[in-house]
């Protein structure tokens, strides 16, 4: 397990996503994913770029994402548990 | 932009069940004959012959309003005989489309090599029964799709009351269909896609030129093959006659690079893509089905 601090993650996702003016720093990390930032479907496919790019995660389907993408936290939780770089 | 299509059947419940019945009657031969007179009756339909020369205006720009109508009916004819013959021949399990033995090589080897493979197609020819084309690679099979909800038109299996061949990903989901076509592809799979219509996110589409104007086509597409390096087939499947063999037309292979996420990037990918299909509709004039008007100004 590689220790990912919330702060890491934002700090991707600031750099990767447009987040249209959105402060991450100022994001809480249970803030829903796509409801709370705005994202949407072409976002997601940003997100699962990020994780293959960034951590070497590769999404396994559907449901694995809806679980993974519910919150900051939650993403944080499984790149920290499953990061290979 | 708001989604300006619909995949909705224009005919009533009742009718598909008669089709049915006739067909499963052994009266196919009586439901072509009835093509002819239905699709003129449709033509009085001051909405159909609207929808129709969005598309035809830009194909045959010089038609005065006889020649109009004529090439109207046809194009309504061909669809009928195209949606006629799947119906039919999907019923008693022929509908396939059978490549040959070269193009099952070429195919074979770009998705061994790739271990991954997206059919990039449109709403032309006999496209909805494209997977069916590959049943040859052993990896699983998908299609993107939306159906809307009360659509009554039935895919082939339905109507055989057989398993689907191929599974679908439905892009109206949260994430467009994206995060499934990626974790897809990652796995082996062979994913078809529609090239010619935007759905889902606003922003979803970039400008091309098409038959001499501007449409807006997806980016996704372009966007995931690069992402994961996975090649493009753009292949398209027109329409040989009443029963015949399905052509297998493939118009361009290609890999994109990873350009980011901008969708600009994309515009030269899409813009192959439009190049493909204003080849096939000059060589199959009455074998493309986007009865909306895909040249409209934008205005949001």
């Amino acid at each position: 397990m590689i220790k990912t601090s919330l702060e890491d993650v934002k700090e991707v996702l600031a750099q990767n996503l447009d987040l249209g003016g959105i402060d991450l720093k100022a994001v809480s990390g249970t803030a829903p994913l796509f409801e709370g930032l705005g994202l949407d479907s072409l976002d997601a496919i940003e997100l699962v770029v990020i994780l293959r790019k960034y951590y070497g995660i590769v999404i396994e389907n559907m449901d694995q994402g809806r679980e993974i993408f519910k919150t900051l936290e939650t993403l944080r939780k499984y790149i920290e548990e499953h990061r290979t770089k | 932009m708001a989604q300006k299509w619909t995949s909705k059947s224009r005919s009533k419940v009742f009718f598909h069940k008669l089709l049915i019945f006739f067909i499963k009657a052994g009266a196919a031969n009586l439901c072509y004959f009835s093509l002819y007179f239905i699709v003129a009756f449709y033509l009085l339909l001051p909405s159909i012959r609207k929808n129709s020369a969005h598309y035809l205006n830009r194909r045959f720009p010089s038609d005065g309003r006889i020649k109009r109508f004529f090439r109207t009916y046809r194009l309504n004819l061909t669809f009928g005989k195209i949606l006629m013959d799947r119906a039919v021949f999907g019923l008693i399990g022929k509908t396939k489309i059978v490549p040959t033995l070269d193009e099952k090589n070429k195919f074979f080897e770009l998705y061994s090599k790739n271990n991954a493979l997206i059919v990039l197609t449109a709403h032309c020819g006999c496209w909805q029964i494209a997977m069916s084309a590959f049943d040859f690679i052993e990896g699983d099979k998908f299609v993107v799709y939306h159906r809307d909800r009360d659509d009554i038109d039935k895919h082939i299996h339905e109507l055989a009351g057989r398993a689907a061949p191929v599974q679908f990903i439905d892009p109206s989901d949260m994430f467009g269909g994206g995060i499934e076509v990626m974790a897809r592809l990652s796995k082996g799979a062979v994913v078809s896609m529609m090239g010619d219509r935007t759905f889902g996110s606003k922003n979803s589409g970039v400008l091309v030129n098409f038959l001499g104007g501007r449409v807006e086509l997806p980016f996704s597409v372009y966007r995931i093959a690069g992402a994961l390096n996975v090649p493009i087939a753009v292949v398209f499947f027109p329409y040989g006659g009443k029963g015949k063999k399905i052509d297998f037309f493939v118009s361009d292979v290609f890999f994109v690079k990873d350009k980011g996420r901008l969708k600009d990037s994309y515009i030269e990918d899409a813009q192959k893509f439009a190049d493909c299909l204003e080849d096939f509709v000059a060589k199959y004039p009455y074998q493309f089905y986007n009865y909306f008007n895909m040249w409209e100004e934008k205005n949001d």
